[in-house]
Parts: structure tokens; C-alpha cells; sequence
């Protein structure tokens, strides 16, 4: 009994002082002059701490309120629409039921402004409309808040409450580049906006948002403060210094630094090493040169955006960095970058030097087989080669905006090469019985200069209502001289007659000089809010020279017998004016593009030493138009087709007999027309993000007219070959791929397949027939990739593919082969920092009743790491480079209607200590590892 | 003086272009909001850049505005609002086609029951999210502004731990909701700002009307989960982004 007791009492007790835990407030409120009652008022409970909205209810018909909260302290506040705000402090001291005295409430109008006293208006910079203060000059205590900040600044204000004025104005609305500032609150936020993170504060009048937005001026002003913060980045520098030496005499040797201050960047390299590193792979080009982000711009009307250049840079740039050419290859290169943008990068300047000495010497065997109407011919070659370039090259890039409206860019790249090659062949000439037709030993050798000065400029306007305008000039001149030998010694052995001899001994001299200038004028003109007009026009001169000569020697064994069926003086100029009309549409998903521009061309082609001239007039069209359904913001569909018409090459159209080979001689063809290609193109990409799986697929299709081919004729008893250039109808390229990628969620593996295929149709004349050569290739491929962060990483790839041609010269005789390639690579990161890599790459080639050796190669490399250091800045690595001494260049080649396979000297094994030491100014992150 | 600060107090009523009864003492039971979403786009940029990116960074902005603006209308009647896209924004198309999820959320919350329901578009799935309506700590200033017209105190708060909130609410409209996930005030808020996500809500117009019950029906369609389990369904592929994949998880469960 006494338990049951003592359990009630406890229950008792505990919900009583459950019940002594909250109070229930109860009042009213009524406004004090009239006595009116007020319905659906604001009642707040709040922490007096710190504010927070413990409990609040809406007043009744009578203006009667109930509140439960538990007992403490509190601050309460009453609101109503028009009444100045009641504030009082509450103590609920204990449970029970608490009356409130009725709480008055008074209209605002029944108050007193408060009046706000102006200042005394200082600026320190006016910019148009705008005061401008620099905020470093008003010294603040450090860690102070930007109101301390704006207190000391002259004709600016703060009040107790924080209300801000300026130049005498109350300010409406304080805001943060651009963006509208609501101030931290320290007891919620520890990351204010500090003063000294704030580089300009700006003051001025900000036209209504309507104003803004509609261009019309409504007379209503606000008075505005922006404040622009700094760039957050300080000062430091970091780079990268590797020293490799290895066996076989191999040696990697590399530096590259970069040094920044703000928007400052100066960053040099140096790179000495035969082991193929050529220069600044894609990464460390973005971190230690130019970065060719620099070199993308956008179209303001559509978005989208092309690389400009100043044209024609493709050898003054090594794009890998990893020599994978035939040869052995010797570097020594560097170069310097330097950046900076000023005037709230309204201005930018880019500039970069760089010097390049290449040396690469190697052998190469190839093996040819030449399919003619009713027989066979073979081709065995040997070649040995030395070269050499030393480049240097200059290139600077210059941008500015003088206002919201208007900008200007120019580029311009210098540059000079020299190089000096040396060649010696020897070369067997076979018939389909084996029989020996010809044997040939050369020798050439050249040296020569080539400079090359390219500009180009454009400036752009943005007019009323917005249109647009932009006239852009490009630049390209490039002036080339080489002189050198020639040697050739031919034992031809003709069925049934005595061989003999035929000899070549020759000095060649040669200069060319081109120039091409091309100027355009752009204007688009909006015709709706999404669609609008372009018209373009301009003027193109591309004019070439070329001088070569070929002097036989003489009396006293001197080369001055000019040569004149292999020496020619051609004058080549094309002039063309180009104008154009397109109209371009976007929409949410939709994008139109259609349009076409046409071309009139001038050929004006003279021979100099002839006295001989031609003129030829063109119309060329390139029309284009462009579709693109975007479903979702990562599925989308398109289709593209453009026209487009090229020039015959000066080399094509110089009407001289090139004998470097003698056994192969090429005429050009003075009467060659340009070729016109229409481009079809057709893809459909569409990437989910949440389950990591991935389509892209498409189709392309390309035919020309009037293509430039060879006419090729062969004595069948010589074995002496004589092209020539002509048009030819009917060439086509056919091509299809199809990847599918996706990730299999439990065991954590991706997977990808992938799908090629490509056909292409060609036709050239041999021996005055045409012939048609159809080849395809079909590639099926699938990779499969795990990793696991700071464990490892591993992955493989499987491709077969199959490679056939037809030509129908010789339908009896076609060419079809299998080529499998594997792929293993992996990385695996051990304890203590050790991390061991290893990567294959192994290549199984069918044989061909021709090509009788599989070249069959396994390609095995792998290292051996550890990090030390803090930061893992310095890694020393062991590593080896073919393992199995197996690696061949290996090249096989189906063209028209003949197939070659060459082998060539490549780097093979060799083991190499390296050093890699990543160095950074202290408190500077490191760059990304690319 | 009195009546010169009364006449000049109606004066900016009218001038504001509202539609709002002359009388100061009526309350909105019902009605429609437009607001006016901005995503300060450069500033968002920003917070993802790594080191060395700057110039990448760069050319991003040279793609895209600025500021992104979206419209959204918050219907509410009695204890019920739905928020959900408005209007076409007037915004200049650009190329810049990657934009973030959850941008075009269509919220049902009931602030009776204090449950919730979200329709929200993440990349190439449509969430229908049913949980509970967030709780939220406000803090009351005494900071007021007017917004479309209305007298609105200002109130701060932290949500999901370090997402800070500025919310201005007016006690004149019955309902005590608000744009997205934002509730608890004592009044309907008519603008909220993300300063530290650069992203804020402010109402441009305020209608008073009825709204039928067809208005604030709950969206229905999409693949059912709770705030974990969206969480659980997008952080397996975010994680990897880092900086992005951060910004985009808080964009999702706001």
C-alpha cells in the first residue's frame, strides 16, 4: 500500500512539475487614442540572449492573445499593420496562468520622424556618375567590420542603428559586386565582411529597376554603395624541378617555375631530354604558359566559342609534348610566359618567347606492294635519316576594353626555323615474279631558313538596340629558302636487254615567299528577342612566289647548268571577294542556324621564266546550316551541314617536275580547279548524371567535287613512276562511332564500349584508267576502369579491329587484316608513400599474304616511387621503359592502290632514375597535378 | 505635418503599384505572390574555382550573365501554399547550358500538419520529396523594409548547420509561409537571401484573390523519397565534384 502510495505521489509530483515547467500567458491589445480593439496582431516571445523567436501567436476578434511557454525570461513583442511596435520584457516566474495588463498600441503617424543630418560631401574619385574611394587609404584596426570602414569615409554615415547615409542621401541599398548585401550576423555568421577585403567602395545614384531593365528613364534615383572586393589571390610561386639520368645514355632533365602577384603571372621552363618529351604537354602548358583558354572567345550574340589565332601556327607549336614520330629525338628547349590585366581587367597583355633544338635520327624499312591492272609490283626500302631544327618564336597577345560597348584584340606571332636534313636511301624495284626491275641508291640534303610573321586584329562594337559590328584583318607571311644536294645513282635491269646506268647529280635552290591577307566585316542585326541577322563581307589576297631551281654541275665540277625542266619561277595569287547572309535563332531547347556565303575568285597564275600567264574566274559557295534540340539540359540531338571550297595548293599547281625522288616524279598541274566538299553530320549525346552513364553517338558523311588526286604512270619496265595532279569526282568519306559508358554500382567498376566504323571511296587513274579503291575499317572496343582513392587505381582495354580495301584496278587481288590491341595499366599506392605503376601496351597485327611478319609487339613499362617530404613535394623514382626491349615503330598505310607497312628506329629499353621535386613559396597550395 | 506624412505615406502605396486595400488594417487571408529568384551566376563561379582555375573562370563568365533571374508564384489560402515556377524570366539566352539542379521546385506545404511535398527536377530525375516542413530557429531584428509594398521585419537564422539566412516577413498576410523551405515566421515572408549561396527570393507583387483548392494541390508525380533519402540518391555521384558537387548538394536539400 505504501508503494502504491509513494508510485501516485511520484506521478503527482512529476506531472505537476511538468505542468510548473510552463506557464499560460494570457492578454489584450488595444490601441490607446481610439480604444479599438485589434484583431490579428503579432504576438512574439523571444530569447532576450539572443532573439530567437521562442513562441508566438495572432490576436482574436477582441484582440485577445494565449500564449504557452515555459518559465524564464523573455522580451515581448507586439506588431500590428500602421502601429509602432510594443516591446517589453516578460518574466514568467512560475507555472499557473499569468493576465497581462492590456498593452497599448500607437500609430506611427502619431510619431516623430526621425531626421537624418547631412554631411559634408568629400569624394576622393569620381568615375562618371559614380564616387569611387579606394579603401586601403582609409586606415581601419585590423579584423575591423565594413561599417567601421564606411564610418571613415568622407560624406558617408552610420547611425546607431546602422543606417547608412550618403552625400546627404539615405542609402537604399548597400551591395557587394553587384550583388545586394545583407550584414552578417555575428552571433549566427564568424564570416564577416571584413574591411580589409574590400578594394573600392563605389557611391552613386543607381536608376530604378525598372529604369534598368526597360532603358527608359523614370526620373527615380536611389543612392547606391558597391563595394568591389579584392581578388583573393596574394603572392607566391611554385614549379617543378626533374632530374633523370639513365641507362643507354638517356637523360630527362626539366624546370619549370611560375611566379604570381595578383593578376601578375611570369613563368619560364626548360626541358633537356632524349627520352621524347618535346616540350609542355596539355597541363603544364595551362600552368606554366599560356593557356589557350586565352586564345577562346565568345560570341556575344550566340555563346558560342571558336579559337582565333593569328592562323598557319600548326608547326610553331608541339601540342603533346611526347614525340612519338620515327627516330630517335635529342631536346633542348625553353621558353618564357608572362601575363597581367589591369584596370579591372579591362586591359590584358600576353606575351611568350620560346627556343626549341630538336635533333632526331633514325632508320626506317618499308615494304610497299603497288596493285596494277593485270600485275603486281614490290617496293623494299631502307632509309637513314639525320635532322635537325632550332627554333625560336615570339608571340604576344594584347586585349582591351575601352567601355561596356567596345573592344579591341590583337595577336601576333614571329617566329624562325632553321633546319638542315640529311637523307640516304637504298631501294629495290621488284615485279609480281620476284624479278629484280630497278635498284636505287640517293642521298639528299638540305638547308634551310624559314621565317614567319603572322598578325591578326579585330574590334568589336556593340550598337543601339543591339546590333553589332566587327571588322577583323589577318596577316600571314612566310618567307622559306632552303638550298641543297642531290644524288641519285639507278641500275635499271630490262628483260631481255643489258641493265645501265642513269645518274642524278644535283644542287637545288629554292624560295618562297607567301602572303595572305583576309579581311571581314561582321554585322548582326536582332529581329526578335531570339532571333537575329548576320551579313558578313570581305576581301581575301593570298599570293604566293616560288623560285626553284635545279643546277647540274659544269665545267670545274661547279653546279651552275640551270635545269630548266626541273627548275620553275611560278607566281601563284588568288583573290577573292566574300560575302555572306545568315540568320540564326535561339530558343530554350531549340537552335537554328541557316546561311550561306559566296565567293568570287580571281586565279591569276604566271610563269616567269616562260613569260606565260593565265587567268581563271570562280564563284565558290559556302553555304551552312546548323540544328540542335537540346531535350534536357544533358540530352541533346544535332545536325550540321556545311560547304566548303578549298584552293589547290601551290605545290599542286606549280607546273614543275619535282625529281627529289627520281624514280617517283611529280608534275603540277597549272589547271587544277578548287574542290568544294559537302559535310553532313549528324550526333546524339545524352549523359546521366545521378547513375553515371553515358551515350554519344554519330554520323558523319563527306563528299567532293573536283578532290585533288594523282594521275599516276608507271613503266612497267623501268619501274619509273611519273604523278601528276588532277581533279577527280566522287571521293567520299563515310564514318560512324558509337560509345556507351556506365558505371556498375556494387562492385564500383565503369565500364565503356565503343564502336567505329569508316569507309571511304577514292578515286585516282593509273596508267590512264580510273580506279576506284573502296577501304573500310571496323573497330570494336570496351574498357573496363576500378579505383579505390589513395589505394589504387586500375584499368584495361580491349580493341579489335579490322581493316579491308578493294580496288578495282585489280578486283582479283584485295587486301584484309585483323589488328587486336590490349591495354592493362594500373597504379598502386603502398604504405609508407611507396606507389609502383606499371602500363602495356601490347599490339597483335595479321599477318597478309604480303606482309608475312606479325610485328607482334608487347610494350611494357612500369616505376617505382616514394613521396618524401611534407606535401609529398619530392618523389624519387625508379622506372623502366619497354621491359622486353620489344617496342618497333610500326606503321601500316592502304591507300589508292597501294599498301605499305614500314618499321622504324623508336626509343626502345632503357632504365632511368629519376627526381621529381615539386617546390612552393610557403602558404602558396600546389597547382593541380595534371 | 501629420497629415503631409499620412498623405505621402498613402502616396507611396500608390506608387509602389500594389493591388492592397486603402484601409491599414486588413489582414490577406488568401491570394498569390510572384517573386523573383536571383542566382548571382559569377559569384556562384567563384565559389567553385580551385587553384590555377582563374582563367577558366574567366571564360565561364564570358558565357554566361551575370545575374540569372527566374520567376515563381507562391499561391496560399488558409494553412496551405504551393510554390511553384511562374512566368517566363526575361532573361538573354546563353550558351551557358549546364545549370544547376533543383531550380524549378514545386513545394506543397501545409502549415497545419507541418508536412511537406516537393516535386524537384535533379538532372535526369524527378524527386517527389514527402517529409516533414524543416524547423527553423529564426532570429527577430528590428531591421524593416519594404517589400511590394509591404512593412517587413527582418529575421536571421542558420539551416542545415551552415547555410545562413536573411528573411524579411510581414505580419499583414495571414499565412505563415514563404518561397522554398522557408516557414515559422510569424507572417508570410516576402523575401529571403542565401548571401553566402548567392541566391535570393524577394516578391514583386502580391495579389490578393481567392485561390481555390485546386490551386494548392500537392504535385503528385516523381519518385517518392524523403529529404535522407534524396540526400542518399545524389551524394554516391556528387561526391566526386568537390567544390561544384557541394554547392549542388546544398542547392537539392534546400
Amino acid at each position: 500500500m505504501p508503494r502504491l502510495t509513494v508510485l501516485l505521489l511520484s506521478i503527482f509530483l512529476s506531472s505537476s512539475a511538468a505542468l510548473a515547467q510552463s506557464s499560460r500567458i494570457s492578454g489584450t491589445i488595444a490601441d490607446t487614442t481610439e480604444k479599438k480593439s485589434l484583431t490579428n496582431g503579432s504576438v512574439l516571445l523571444l530569447r532576450p540572449s539572443d532573439s530567437i523567436l521562442v513562441s508566438h501567436t495572432r490576436t482574436t476578434a477582441g484582440g485577445h492573445f494565449q500564449l504557452i511557454a515555459p518559465t524564464g525570461h523573455y522580451i515581448i513583442l507586439v506588431t500590428y499593420p500602421s502601429y509602432a511596435d510594443y516591446v517589453d520584457t516578460l518574466f514568467i516566474r512560475d507555472s499557473g496562468a499569468i493576465v497581462l495588463p492590456t498593452i497599448g498600441m500607437t500609430l506611427k503617424s502619431k510619431l516623430l520622424e526621425t531626421v537624418v543630418v547631412s554631411g559634408n560631401k568629400g569624394a576622393v574619385r569620381i568615375k562618371g556618375d559614380t564616387t569611387e574611394f579606394n579603401a586601403d587609404s582609409f586606415k581601419t584596426q585590423a579584423g575591423a567590420s565594413v561599417e567601421d570602414l564606411l564610418k571613415k569615409l568622407p560624406g558617408i554615415q552610420v547611425d546607431k542603428n546602422g543606417k547608412i547615409t550618403a552625400q546627404g542621401e539615405a542609402v537604399k541599398k548597400v551591395l557587394v559586386d553587384g550583388e545586394e548585401f545583407f550584414g552578417d550576423d555575428p552571433t549566427l555568421v564568424t564570416q564577416n565582411l571584413r574591411a580589409d577585403m574590400v578594394d573600392k567602395v563605389q557611391v552613386y545614384d543607381k536608376k530604378s529597376d525598372q529604369a534598368s531593365f526597360t532603358g527608359i528613364d523614370d526620373g527615380q534615383r536611389e543612392k547606391t554603395i558597391n563595394l568591389k572586393l579584392k581578388n583573393d589571390k596574394k603572392m607566391g610561386y611554385f614549379g617543378r624541378l626533374t632530374g633523370g639520368v639513365g641507362t643507354d645514355g638517356y637523360y630527362d632533365e626539366q624546370l619549370m617555375a611560375n611566379y604570381f602577384k595578383k593578376k601578375e603571372k611570369l613563368s619560364a621552363y626548360g626541358i633537356i631530354s632524349n627520352t621524347g618529351k618535346t616540350g609542355l604537354n596539355w597541363g603544364e602548358r595551362d600552368t606554366y604558359g599560356q593557356s589557350f583558354v586565352d586564345n577562346i572567345d565568345v560570341d556575344q550574340n550566340t555563346g558560342s566559342f571558336n579559337f582565333t589565332s593569328t592562323g598557319n601556327n600548326d608547326e610553331l607549336d608541339s601540342w603533346s609534348g611526347q614525340y612519338e614520330g620515327q627516330g630517335k629525338p635529342s631536346v633542348k628547349t625553353g621558353g618564357l610566359h608572362f601575363n597581367n590585366k589591369w584596370s579591372d581587367d579591362n586591359i590584358s597583355l600576353n606575351g611568350n618567347y620560346k627556343y626549341l633544338q630538336l635533333n632526331v635520327a633514325g632508320n626506317t624499312v618499308t615494304n610497299t606492294e603497288n596493285i596494277l591492272n593485270n600485275s603486281i609490283s614490290f617496293n623494299n626500302q631502307t632509309q637513314n635519316f639525320r635532322n635537325e631544327i632550332t627554333r625560336h618564336t615570339a608571340d604576344g597577345n594584347y586585349e582591351v576594353k575601352f567601355d561596356s560597348t567596345s573592344s579591341l584584340k590583337i595577336q601576333a606571332t614571329g617566329g624562325t626555323d632553321h633546319k638542315t636534313t640529311f637523307n640516304e636511301f637504298h631501294s629495290d624495284y621488284l615485279g609480281s615474279d620476284s624479278s629484280l626491275i630497278n635498284h636505287n641508291d640517293r642521298i639528299t640534303s638540305t638547308g634551310g631558313d624559314k621565317n614567319i610573321l603572322n598578325s591578326y586584329l579585330i574590334w568589336r562594337k556593340k550598337l543601339a538596340k543591339g546590333r553589332t559590328i566587327s571588322m577583323a584583318v589577318r596577316e600571314n607571311y612566310t618567307d622559306d629558302k632552303s638550298a641543297g644536294f642531290l644524288y641519285s645513282n639507278t641500275q635499271f635491269y630490262p628483260k631481255g636487254a643489258p641493265s645501265y646506268d642513269s645518274l642524278v647529280d644535283q644542287l637545288k635552290d629554292f624560295h618562297t615567299v607567301t602572303t595572305l591577307v583576309d579581311t571581314r566585316a561582321t554585322f548582326t542585326q536582332p529581329l526578335s528577342k531570339t532571333s537575329f541577322l548576320v551579313a558578313n563581307y570581305g576581301v581575301v589576297l593570298n599570293n604566293s612566289h616560288s623560285n626553284r631551281d635545279s643546277y647540274n654541275k659544269g665545267f670545274g665540277g661547279k653546279y651552275m647548268l640551270l635545269d630548266s625542266l626541273f627548275s620553275n619561277d611560278y607566281k601563284y595569287n588568288v583573290f577573292t571577294h566574300r560575302g555572306g547572309l545568315g540568320y540564326t535563332l535561339i530558343k530554350k531547347k531549340l537552335r537554328f542556324a541557316l546561311g550561306s556565303d559566296v565567293g568570287l575568285t580571281q586565279f591569276d597564275q604566271r610563269d616567269l621564266v616562260a613569260d606565260t600567264s593565265g587567268h581563271r574566274h570562280f564563284v565558290n559557295w559556302y553555304p551552312n546550316a546548323n540544328f540542335t534540340w537540346s531535350f534536357s539540359n544533358m540530352r541533346r540531338l544535332g545536325f550540321n551541314y556545311n560547304g566548303r571550297t578549298d584552293q589547290p595548293q601551290l605545290t599542286q599547281i606549280q607546273p614543275i617536275y619535282t625529281n627529289e625522288d627520281p624514280l617517283n616524279i611529280t608534275i603540277g598541274n597549272p589547271a587544277l580547279k578548287p574542290k568544294f566538299t559537302n559535310q553532313f553530320r549528324l550526333f546524339f549525346n545524352d549523359y546521366k548524371v545521378l547513375t553515371d552513364r553515358g551515350i554519344w553517338a554519330g554520323i558523319n558523311y563527306s563528299i567532293t567535287e573536283n578532290d585533288i588526286a594523282n594521275s599516276v604512270t608507271i613503266n612497267l619496265d623501268s619501274g619509273k613512276r611519273v604523278n601528276q595532279y588532277i581533279n577527280v569526282q566522287g571521293n567520299y568519306r563515310l564514318s560512324g562511332y558509337l560509345n556507351y559508358s556506365f558505371k556498375w554500382a556494387k562492385p564500383d567498376l565503369r565500364f565503356d564500349i565503343n564502336g567505329n566504323a569508316n569507309n571511304s571511296g577514292n578515286v585516282s587513274y593509273i596508267n590512264g584508267a580510273a580506279n576506284k579503291t573502296r577501304s573500310a575499317t571496323y573497330t570494336l572496343g570496351t574498357g573496363i576502369y576500378k579505383s579505390k582513392e589513395k589505394k589504387f587505381d586500375i584499368g584495361v582495354r580491349f580493341n579489335a579491329s579490322h581493316t579491308e580495301s578493294r580496288s578495282t584496278v585489280n578486283t582479283g587481288i584485295s587486301t584484309s587484316y585483323w589488328t587486336y590491341q590490349i591495354q592493362p595499366e594500373g597504379n598502386l599506392f603502398l604504405p609508407l608513400k611507396f606507389q609502383i605503376h606499371a602500363d602495356a601496351d601490347i599490339n597483335l597485327r595479321q599477318k597478309t599474304p604480303i606482309f608475312t611478319t606479325n610485328n607482334n609487339v608487347a610494350l611494357v613499362n612500369g616505376w617505382i616511387g616514394k613521396k618524401f617530404l611534407k606535401n609529398d613535394a619530392l618523389l624519387i623514382k625508379v622506372a623502366v621503359n619497354d621491359l622486353f626491349n620489344q617496342n618497333i615503330g610500326f606503321n601500316r598505310n592502304v591507300n589508292s592502290n597501294f599498301i605499305s607497312q614500314s618499321t622504324y628506329t623508336t626509343i626502345k629499353r632503357y632504365g632511368m632514375l629519376s627526381v621529381v621535386w615539386n617546390f612552393t613559396k610557403a602558404g602558396t597550395p600546389m597547382p593541380p597535378q595534371r | 505635418m501629420i497629415r503631409k506624412l499620412l498623405s505621402s505615406l498613402l502616396l507611396l502605396c500608390f506608387a509602389a503599384g500594389t493591388v492592397r486595400a486603402q484601409s491599414n488594417s486588413i489582414f490577406i487571408p488568401h491570394g498569390r505572390i510572384e517573386f523573383q529568384r536571383s542566382v548571382n551566376v559569377y559569384a556562384q563561379m567563384q565559389q567553385t574555382m580551385e587553384e590555377g582555375d582563374d582563367h577558366w573562370v574567366d571564360l565561364m563568365k564570358k558565357m554566361a550573365n551575370h545575374f540569372r533571374t527566374s520567376y515563381f508564384d507562391l499561391y496560399f489560402t488558409g494553412n496551405k501554399c504551393l510554390y511553384k515556377p511562374g512566368r517566363e524570366s526575361d532573361d538573354k539566352q546563353t550558351f551557358f547550358f549546364w545549370t544547376p539542379p533543383a531550380q524549378d521546385n514545386v513545394i506543397f506545404s501545409d502549415l497545419e500538419t507541418r508536412k511537406c511535398i516537393s516535386r524537384k527536377n535533379v538532372f535526369e530525375e524527378g524527386f517527389l520529396v514527402e517529409d516533414s516542413l524543416r524547423p527553423i530557429k529564426w532570429k527577430i531584428t528590428d531591421e524593416t523594409r519594404n517589400i511590394a509594398g509591404f512593412n517587413c521585419r527582418r529575421a536571421n537564422a542558420i539551416i542545415m548547420d551552415s547555410i545562413y539566412v536573411v528573411a524579411f516577413y510581414t505580419d499583414e498576410i495571414l499565412a505563415e509561409g514563404g518561397p522554398e523551405s522557408f516557414t515559422g515566421l510569424p507572417g508570410m515572408i516576402l523575401g529571403v537571401s542565401l548571401p553566402h549561396n548567392h541566391v535570393s527570393w524577394f516578391a514583386t507583387k502580391v495579389e490578393a484573390v481567392t485561390v481555390s483548392d485546386a490551386q494548392v494541390a500537392p504535385p503528385v508525380k516523381g519518385k517518392k523519397v524523403n529529404n535522407a533519402g534524396l540526400l542518399q540518391s545524389v551524394q554516391p555521384s556528387l561526391k566526386d565534384w568537390r567544390k561544384t558537387g557541394r554547392q549542388y548538394i546544398e542547392a537539392i536539400l534546400l
